[in-house]
């Protein structure tokens, strides 16, 4: 302000705001409300237990992990077996290895009202059955008005945030199309255009497969490229930015895998070789890690897949060390 | 000109940046892979070679192990084969989950058969991900490797040393490598440079993986580039050439009929008019009225001639249904012929069921949710479900065969 003073020669204190003030005092509000959230001072986390059920912890391997924030449950998708989890880790229900469901569950979606999405697989051709909240089959959901470019996608992940199903093909197209939640086309990003996928390192798009995938509070998608070591955000209106180079070290990627974000913004990255979830910040910069191979109940062994809801964080692994549950830390 | 300057020297700096920028190559481009995507340098907690990963295998089923079929993936996860469902990768070599599934059944009263998973293929050691070694065989069938040495780099070269230089010559170095050279649009290398060879496999001039054997032979093989898919409609064609059984015997040498004094099926040899011919007229049981122009069968495939030359390979490598030519006398059975590298839904990793007289019943695959009377028997079903029977020949519709077909060595030897 002083600079700005010095620079129009003009004293503006005790008189009231004249219209430059204003303009700049209102460009200001409006860069700082545009502007990413900032990110809360996270320190890292700390590991508090596995989903377990009445006899311990659940040996899954490389499960899959979906969350419902509106009832702080988290749901394990495992050998076609859907397990729901409460907040404290413990298994409350479970359903989907039984006669009503013929494909096989990729992924789970669930929505504000508790309806349960369920993507699945049967032959070469995917599904997705909406049911309700006891997993029961209520109808197959019926896409309509996909534009020919997203007629072809053959989604493995699915997310619901505010409205909206996101239906992710991460190997194949590498297309997201996001419909409401009867299947009514919204919009459609094409990824490897987007994200210049063909262009780096000179090799097809197709052979960088994407591995993590989400969507935050603000309806960004987050998506990691593990062969590229980096990681990518999406805006809804289209705008990518990304981060991450290889290495060992702290904050460096090596064989990068699942991707959430917290309330506040910080972004979780898991690293598969390192066994380390990373925490950035909004910004990407890099806060801290935590995890690490070995065979201690906080320790990770090829971590894949995570969630994050409210301060848990829920991280999936290889060797039948199940999925533990860390605390984020705020300073 | 100041201005100039300042203009030529950010030009500069930016030539010189994007020129760095785009010497990058990810993972495996026909060579070594990023340093960082296997070793952890400075905080590996498993192995003295730096791993990140418990042992080798668990290393490379980090990437080649994940959710979803497609391209490189080679290991479908515990987690997306609960019983009744197969495996869903169908890469030439195979799923390595089929090693997971074991059958149980009863295909009379009275005899209950298990049919153990690890009967189903190359029992490679990834202690991160359940892979144990095998659990009957000790060594290498036909011949003395330590059955738990197994991993993926005593076939594979995970570090991809060799390499085909533009003169054709295999070598461990001579010219850079600069791309891989395992699929049907891959260029040839110019002077001066490389590519890789087929899959990174070991061979003459490779050092030893794990298990401490030693390659002779130079595996010649071309892949269409998109190849874990399904033959729905049209089969993957990899056009073999010289070397492959040869290249197998490398752990397997009492089992070639080269170098065995036993009484073992030919390999390496060429298929002679006989069978050439029963290969072409074969369609099905009872169907002999095939030809030459459109006989391949990816399930049966046959190695080309004794050729290495990339040329040939590369125009008869195909997913298009395009090439579909049979063989010619010159072409040679091989090990490949029968039985497929990695894993497969059979017992003895062989292409098709073996186990049993039909592997096609009442016009559809067997299995235990068969629509059919006939289909559902356990004696065909053999415990699996028509998923599992279907993937394990990688969705190949059951109307290319017979209604009742028989065995698939009978595309060779016609004696149904």
């Amino acid at each position: 302000m002083d600079k700005m003073q010095n620079k129009t020669g003009q004293n503006t204190a005790g008189k009231p705001i004249a219209l430059p003030g204003l303009v700049f005092l209102c460009a200001s509000f409006l860069v700082l409300m545009l502007a990413p959230h900032a990110s809360a001072d996270v320190k890292g986390a700390y590991y508090m237990y596995n989903l377990s059920n009445m006899t311990g912890a659940i040996p899954y391997s490389w499960a899959g992990l979906s969350v419902d924030k509106n009832r702080n449950e988290v749901y394990v998708i495992y050998k076609n077996d859907i397990e729901i989890f409460n907040d404290n880790g413990m298994k409350i229900y479970s359903f989907g290895d039984d006669e009503q469901l013929t494909g096989v569950i990729y992924d789970i979606a669930v929505d504000r009202d508790g309806s349960i999405f369920l993507l699945q697989v049967e032959g070469d051709a995917y599904s997705v059955m909406r049911c309700n909240y006891r997993g029961e089959p209520v109808s197959q959901i019926k896409f309509k008005n996909f534009p020919p470019e997203f007629s072809k996608i053959f989604p493995n992940r699915i997310i619901y945030r505010d409205g909206n199903l996101y239906l992710a093909d991460l190997m194949g197209t590498k297309k997201v199309a996001v419909t409401d939640t009867n299947g009514i086309f919204r919009d459609g990003y094409d990824i490897n255009a987007l994200f210049g996928l063909d262009e780096i390192d000179g090799k097809p798009g197709r052979d960088k497969e994407i591995a993590g995938f989400s969507v935050d509070q603000d309806g960004n998608m987050l998506f990691t490229v593990p062969t590229i070591f980096r990681a990518f955000t999406l805006s809804p209106d289209g705008k990518v930015r990304s981060f991450g180079e290889a290495g060992n070290i702290p904050g460096k990627f090596s064989v990068v895998a699942g991707i959430a974000s917290d309330d506040m913004g910080n972004l979780y990255v898991v690293d598969t070789l390192k066994s380390v979830v990373m925490v950035f910040d909004n910004n990407f910069n890099f806060i801290s890690e935590f995890g690490y191979r070995g065979d201690q109940p906080g320790n990770l062994i090829a971590p894949r897949s995570i969630v994050v809801n409210n301060t848990n964080i829920y991280v999936s692994q290889s060797r039948k060390r199940g999925v533990s549950v860390y605390r984020i830390v705020q300073n | 000109m100041k201005g100039l300057k300042v203009v030529f020297i950010i030009m500069c700096a930016a030539l010189l940046t994007l020129g760095l920028s785009v010497t990058a190559n990810a993972f495996h481009a026909g060579g070594v892979a990023e340093c960082m995507g296997c070793h952890n340098i400075h905080d590996a907690k498993s192995t003295s070679a730096l791993l990140a990963g418990t042992d080798i295998s668990s290393t490379c089923i980090n990437c080649h192990g994940v959710t979803g079929a497609s391209s490189y993936h080679i290991v479908t996860p515990d987690a997306d084969m609960p019983a009744g469902t197969p495996p869903g990768n169908r890469t030439p070599g195979g799923d390595f989950g089929w090693l997971k599934k074991t059958y149980t059944y009863s295909p009379r009263a009275g005899s209950n058969v298990t049919e153990a998973g690890d009967t189903h293929g190359h029992n490679i050691v990834a202690v991160d991900f359940g892979y144990t070694a095998d659990g009957t065989n000790l060594t290498a069938p036909g011949g003395d490797m330590d059955a738990t040495q197994l991993s993926c780099n005593s076939c594979h070269d995970n570090h991809g040393k060799l390499r085909r230089l533009s003169d054709g010559t295999i070598a461990t170095t001579g010219a850079p490598i600069i791309a891989s050279g395992s699929y049907n649009n891959s260029a040839d290398p110019a002077a001066g440079q490389a590519v890789g060879v087929y899959r990174l496999l070991r061979g003459n001039g490779s050092t030893a993986g794990s298990g401490g054997k030693t390659f002779s032979a130079v595996f010649n093989a071309v892949v269409p580039s998109t190849y874990n898919r399904s033959e729905a409609t049209a089969p993957t064609r990899v056009a073999y050439g010289a070397g492959i059984s040869d290249w197998c015997a490398t752990c397997h040498s009492d089992m070639h009929s080269g170098t065995s004094s036993k009484m073992t099926h030919p390999v390496n040899q060429g298929l002679g008019t006989d069978v050439a011919a029963n290969y072409n007229a074969y369609i099905g049981s009872g169907n002999m009225t095939g030809t030459n122009a459109t006989s391949y069968d990816s399930i049966v495939p046959f190695q080309s001639d004794n050729t290495s030359d990339y040329t040939v390979l590369r125009s008869l490598a195909d997913n298009t249904n395009t090439v579909k030519t049979g063989p010619a006398t010159s072409d040679r059975v091989m090990c490949l012929s029968c039985h497929r590298a990695h894993a497969t839904g059979w017992k003895h990793m062989t292409r098709w069921n073996n186990e049993g007289e039909l592997i096609i019943v009442d016009g559809v695959y067997p299995g235990t949710d068969s629509p059919s009377a006939v289909g559902v028997l356990a004696k065909w079903a053999q415990g699996r479900t028509v998923a599992e029977t279907s993937k394990a020949y990688n969705d190949k519709p059951a109307t290319a065969y017979a209604s009742y077909q028989r065995s698939l060595c009978n595309k060779c030897h016609a004696k149904d």
